[in-house]
């Protein structure tokens, strides 16, 4: 049958391998991906581990559907214990590793225990080796992939670590390609913890399809209506960095960290002048979108770059130059950061720079300035080798805030010790609801209805949100409501779940288009191309079942109520730029509690946000961990 | 089958141009290859790029226009 990839345990302590078969039970549970990812890390790990410690495991996956015939199914999940917030560690990459780890033979592969020296995992046709990685130590990302291409091949796909995660910083990301990143959660630092630089994979094993005829006139007419919406042509066109038109340009983006939501006079950054410095667009395994750019500035080349650049070094820390977007682009993939959190921590200091709680004694110098871009290059790569003042932003919001006292955490925009995209939410309550309850931290790919920025009509509304389960309550259209958004916000996670679980693409999802897919399109994928018989509604609660693992995770590690809470910034600084209908504005907190009891509610946690015991009933969890793999 | 398809193609046809003001969500068509146009609902005045010949986007607003 289609489903038989198999996990690979690794046991970096003993040298030991182990391959098992993924039974059944487990895909109609779990289907793949990231749903079963929670799975193994809620059974192989404890609470209260040390997440740079032995005893965490670094989970990488292929989603179901990976090297099948459904588009933009090339998706690359990692799971651990997160060094950066000690809650669920979860990431995802696009590029060409997970179909490749897919023709390899495996869906999943567990890295646990900590190897002595460095070394790097070799996964071909069936087998896994643990390869002395050395000589790897200390190369850039891209370096440590040309060369094991070199070595192996140049059909190897190669996942790695950069200088960053060497260093633990605690926001170090894992890469494919030139920029396919797992950014969020600092899972970089986890593989540096266990000393492994790479993860090289090359297959040649069939991937079976259950009925591929029927799948492949699936696929062709769902890309056909993909490719044909708005959506698709823009994003081919300018990438994400698209979204910039309509953010800053309304005033919904955090400017010098939180200060203010828009920066004005925008037009050095707009999208529209990638065509200065483009040869052309690229995209992942299977996807008909491309929404990336090959670019050369500099005399390098790199890609990209994405809505996050704009943000990390643009107008997060008041620059306005394209080339300094570029290059701070380049420098993250380079040294394998998180160009979310190294934007936002460096907005962060420029802050506390700005009020006299660093100075030039902390910062050995270096004017953290408003705008500076030599300053934020700089800073990148004081981050990465953790030097000067780089040393403690490394360590993440809570931990540097802790370094610096003096009060400095309550002006980082963070929940549960994760940095918040460079977006501002204070005139939007579904996305701060959605940043505040996210399971890894403040997070903008895990919930996040950006379609509530439309202003679609309540039956369009009801259309997308009332399948395949119904919400009863009232929607609406204004961005600024509080009504209806808990469940918009419940909606999208449980499509991002499922999403995440197939391995496809989220930007052929209903997350920044309405007209994209939904899960009645996940359940024939899963049908036609790996015989697995879900209907929408199953696709539904398997989504259900893995969040509610992850949050098992986190009440574990006794994240509760009131660490679904946002900064008090957002209730008590109204916001001073953008048009008319967001200017003034804050969260309004009795509302706010008022949604997040409701999402609470609906989702069958009690009032501290945990899962009650009929809801792990219901759902099969109430005898986790089982063990079962 | 042919006259759902006719009608399909005439409504994008019809939407040719089409964009959505940021300030007051009124939809309105810009004129082709114009590179700047007013919300005829509320006067609010855009930047417009062309993804290609029939896509319009709004780039941004008259900077000088916006209070800082």
């Amino acid at each position: 049958m289609a489903l038989n990839r198999k996990l690979g345990i690794v046991d970096l302590s003993t040298g030991e391998i182990e391959i098992k078969p993924i039974p059944l039970e487990l895909r109609e549970k779990f289907i793949g991906g990231r749903g079963l990812d929670m799975y193994l890390l809620y059974n192989y790990t404890e609470p209260g581990i040390d997440a740079l410690g032995p005893d965490n495991v670094a989970i990488i996956s292929a989603g179901a559907l990976s090297a099948t015939l459904s588009s933009a199914s090339a998706r690359t999940h990692v799971a651990a214990k997160s060094p950066l917030t000690g809650a669920v560690g979860s990431t995802n990459m696009g590029g060409f590793f997970a179909p490749e780890m897919t023709w390899a033979g495996f869906h999943h592969l567990m890295l646990k225990g900590q190897a002595e020296a460095p070394v790097y995992i070799w996964v071909n046709d069936g087998k896994i080796e643990i390869r002395d990685g050395s000589h790897l130590w200390g190369l850039s990302t891209r370096d440590t992939q040309n060369t094991l291409q070199e070595e192996l091949g140049p059909e190897v796909q190669v996942m790695c670590i950069g200088p960053a995660g060497e260093n633990l910083v605690r926001y170090a990301n894992v890469m494919n390609g030139m920029k396919n990143a797992g950014g969020r959660s600092g899972l970089g630092a986890v593989l540096g913890s266990k000393k492994v630089k790479a993860v090289a994979v090359r297959g040649t094993m069939d991937v079976e399809i259950r009925y591929p005829e029927e799948a492949m006139e699936y696929d062709y007419e769902v890309m056909k209506h993909i490719s044909g919406t708005k959506f698709a042509q823009i994003m081919g066109k300018y990438g994400t960095m698209f979204i910039q038109s309509v953010t800053n340009s309304t005033g919904l983006v955090r400017t010098q960290n939180f200060q203010y939501n828009q920066l004005l006079d925008a037009e050095p950054i707009e999208c529209e002048h990638i065509e200065d410095y483009t040869f052309g667009t690229v995209g992942c395994f299977g996807c008909i979108i491309h929404c990336r750019h090959r670019y050369l500035v500099d005399g390098i080349y790199d890609e990209g770059p994405e809505y996050t650049a704009q943000g990390a070094f643009g107008w997060e820390v008041g620059c306005n130059d394209f080339e300094t977007v570029l290059m701070g682009n380049h420098l993250v993939n380079h040294w394998g950061l998180d160009i979310l959190e190294t934007g936002s921590m460096m907005a962060w200091a420029m802050e506390l720079y700005e009020k006299g709680i660093i100075t030039d004694k902390d910062t050995g110098g270096l004017k953290l300035e408003w705008g500076n871009e030599e300053v934020v290059l700089e800073l990148i790569r004081q981050i990465a080798f953790r030097e000067g003042i780089g040393d403690i932003l490394a360590e993440g919001p809570k931990r540097a805030a802790a370094k610096i006292g003096k009060d400095s955490l309550k002006y980082n925009i963070q929940v549960k010790g994760m940095s918040n995209l460079h977006s501002d939410e204070r005139p939007t309550p579904a996305l701060a609801l959605g940043i505040a309850t996210g399971t890894r931290g403040s997070d903008h790919l895990r919930s996040r209805p950006a379609i509530d920025l439309y202003h679609l009509p309540v039956p369009v509304l009801e259309k997308v949100y009332n399948n395949p389960v119904e919400y009863k309550g009232k929607y609406t259209s204004d961005y600024r409501d509080y009504e209806g958004k808990p469940w918009q916000v419940i909606w999208h996670e449980m499509m991002y779940m499922a999403i995440d679980c197939a391995g496809v693409c989220k930007y052929h999802c209903t997350f920044l288009s309405p007209n994209l897919m939904k899960f009645e399109h996940i359940s024939k994928f899963l049908h036609y191309n790996v015989g697995l018989e879900l209907s929408p509604r199953d696709v539904w609660d398997v989504a259900e079942r893995s969040y509610n693992i992850e949050r098992m995770f986190n009440a574990r590690e006794s994240f509760t109520r009131k660490d679904d809470m946002l900064s008090d910034r957002y209730f008590d600084e109204p916001t001073k730029r953008g048009l008319a209908i967001v200017r003034g504005r804050t969260l309004d907190r009795e509302k706010f509690d008022g949604m997040l009891d409701e999402y609470y509610e609906l989702h069958g946690w009690d009032e501290d946000g945990v899962p009650t015991k009929e809801t792990l009933e219901r759902l099969g969890l109430d005898e986790e961990p089982s063990h079962l793999l | 089958m042919a006259k759902k398809a006719a009608n399909k193609e005439q409504k994008a046809s019809d939407r040719i141009g089409e964009v959505r003001c940021l300030n007051c969500f009124h939809r309105y068509k810009v004129p082709p290859k114009a590179d700047r146009f007013v919300c005829p609902e509320c006067g609010w005045e855009w930047r417009v790029s062309w993804v290609n010949p029939k896509l319009a986007k709004v780039r941004g607003p008259m900077w000088n226009k916006m209070e800082s």
